[in-house]
């Protein structure tokens, strides 16, 4: 295995992608690519990005877009992960955790709102020429007599 | 940089908060649950603290104050575990008698010790993602007096001042409830009049003049947002409220109308739904000459009577974000590196800070401008030494489908106000509606504390310096 700075490194090929110095120019050449590198482009906003993937990721991709739709696993526009009901029960992994956290969150809500209570409607301020008494004596000092 | 750090500095640049993260939709909304989360904290260890003294258990104000302070961040560890700004909003402080703000001192030894009489103001505020709780209440201290023999109210000028201010509050909270209410008057009105700012200043000073007390420079009722709670460092656009002037020396004037704080702060918008809001109001036992009080409002004692404590040196400290320099000292580096880290655009103590050679630091970074003191500050008046009373609350005004809106009183609900009988008493029939038990017809909901255990910090701190000697 060649070492970091070894003289046998391939070195930064012509057509490999290169990070945008400003962080908003965006190619818009599309790079010649091989069958998997094609999968790698991604169209977003009318401007190609020259983002390639690697054969690995592309494997990858491959392998998972196999698995959802076995799964019947749906990802949105927005990015969200949907699933069939009828699949929920099968993907133990991800329905466990899903409902759990839905779970907590549930539980959560209800512990918090259930810790507020209705005023008690002890103050009644009223004007009777005796003057104004707050609080009162101790509840143990009015148990002990 | 952090969340709340850039919503100082996108303030500061007088830019509009987006106001999603500012309306609480329901009681059971998200950013409801982290402000009532920081609300039973807040009243949790505010009650917790009430009761020790009570109960004579905790006298010394240093064993008060780190009691606190500790209780805050151990209740804010268990909960919220993915949000990584969340503590102390407000160092616990405990203000006596005159004393109207900053006092939490740094060592046991030279500390207060609470005597017989003392009228002690509490105050802390614990903040969860920026939802921020503040919370002072007023107790008279009677701890050489066994609780059982306690058979009369406290009377005088304490008792004045204590119902002037409790009774103010309450007033305020259902006069801001009452924009609420959606049958028989239309919405943001209470009688026939709009309930803005200044008819907030008009009940405030009206329940002060019944009891013959003064307001004190730092009240204020005013709407909060996330991580702006009115810090002082902090040049907000967009406050509703009204302000009876600013408490730092440096930005106060004696005219209340001239300070900085009147200008920003907009007294003829009206409070709505889905807004949180704090009602932090200071009165005082008057017993100064007319010249001690403001030409333009008899109810208002002049900022000449507001000094700083001569012998005590200010603990606490708040970042001022909108400068930044590049320090010489290292310990002044680090102490700066540990604020921006670990601490938020909230007040700190001393004492929290972990930095070798922190005091040092500190001391240079406030002669550079870029942390501010909170000096403490107390009223003179003569003759006599005047007493003052401080109770602050945060409440929110949700909107109910059951009820077309509720307020929720984060903290101050829950807890019982001394026994005390002023032979004053409020006379004005609009306030009077506002304080009976219908409460003006607004749906009222308090945070319950929780029963916490007190952590003995002289105990600790007692064993681990016999540690250390051994």
């Amino acid at each position: 295995m060649p070492s970091k700075n070894s003289i046998n490194r391939p070195k930064l090929q012509a057509k490999q992608a290169r990070k945008s110095t400003t962080g908003q120019k965006r190619a818009t050449k599309r790079i010649a690519a091989d069958k998997f590198r094609n999968e790698g482009i991604i169209k977003s906003d009318s401007v190609l990005h020259a983002r390639a993937l690697t054969r690995k990721q592309a494997r990858k991709n491959q392998r998972n877009s196999r698995y959802m739709a076995q799964n019947g696993i749906v990802i949105e526009e927005n990015g969200d992960v949907v699933m069939k009901a009828d699949e929920v029960k099968d993907i133990v992994g991800v329905s466990r955790t899903q409902m759990k956290k839905e779970e907590r969150q549930r539980l959560f809500a209800v512990d918090k709102v259930a810790g507020i209570e209705d005023v008690l409607l002890e103050m009644d301020i009223a004007s009777s020429g005796k003057g104004t008494t707050l609080g009162g004596p101790p509840a143990a000092a009015i148990a002990a007599q | 940089m952090s969340e709340a750090q850039e919503v100082m500095m996108l303030d500061n640049q007088s830019q509009q908060e987006p106001d999603a993260k500012n309306f609480v939709a329901s009681v059971d909304a998200p950013i409801s649950l982290k402000y009532i989360e920081a609300g039973r904290i807040a009243q949790s260890v505010l009650k917790l603290l009430a009761t020790q003294i009570t109960e004579q258990r905790l006298s010394n104000v240093y064993d008060i104050c780190r009691t606190g302070d500790l209780l805050i961040e151990q209740e804010c560890g268990k909960i919220f575990k993915n949000v990584e700004e969340k503590g102390v909003a407000n160092p616990t402080c405990v203000d006596v008698n005159n004393c109207i703000w900053g006092y939490s001192p740094m060592e046991r030894d030279n500390a207060y010790v609470l005597a017989n009489g003392d009228v002690a103001k509490i105050s802390l505020g614990v903040h969860i993602d920026g939802y921020t709780s503040l919370a002072t209440h007023t107790m008279v201290v009677l701890p050489t007096v066994p609780v059982l023999e306690q058979t009369e109210p406290t009377t005088g000028p304490v008792a004045d001042v204590t119902c002037a201010t409790h009774l103010a509050v309450e007033a305020v909270v259902s006069l801001l409830g009452t924009v609420l209410l959606r049958a028989d008057t239309p919405s943001g009105f209470f009688g026939d009049r709009e309930v803005n700012g200044l008819r907030i200043k008009e009940v405030v000073e009206t329940i002060a003049k019944s009891f013959k007390v003064k307001i004190l420079p730092g009240s204020q009722v005013r709407r909060v947002k996330r991580f702006l709670v009115g810090q002082e460092t902090v040049h907000e656009v967009d406050v509703k409220g009204y302000s009876w002037g600013a408490l730092s020396i440096e930005d106060a004037t004696d005219d209340p109308e001239e300070g900085d704080l009147k200008k920003i702060v907009n007294s003829e918008a009206a409070p709505e739904a889905g807004e949180s809001w704090v009602i932090d109001l200071a009165m005082c036992s008057f017993s100064g000459v007319q010249a001690d009080l403001h030409a333009s409002n008899s109810q208002q004692i002049s900022r000449r009577c507001i000094k700083p404590h001569r012998a005590l040196k200010p603990t606490i400290f708040i970042r001022d974000y909108s400068k930044s320099l590049s320090m010489k000292l290292k310990s002044a580096r680090g102490v700066l590196t540990e604020i921006d880290n670990r601490k938020s655009v909230f007040p700190f103590h001393l004492s929290a800070l972990e930095t070798e050679g922190a005091p040092l630091g500190v001391a240079a970074l406030v002669k550079m401008g870029i942390l501010a003191p909170t000096t403490v500050l107390t009223v003179q008046g003569a003759p006599g030494t005047p007493v003052s009373s401080r109770t602050r609350t945060t409440i929110l005004l949700t909107p109910s489908v059951k009820y077309g809106g509720e307020v929720v009183r984060l903290t101050g609900g829950d807890i019982t106000p001394s026994w005390v009988h002023s032979d004053l008493e409020i006379t004005d029939a609009e306030i009077l509606t506002l304080l009976d038990t219908k409460r003006a017809g607004i749906h009222l909901r308090n945070i319950a504390a929780v029963e916490l255990s007190a952590p003995i910090v002289a105990a600790a701190e007692e064993t681990e310096s016999a540690m250390e000697v051994e």
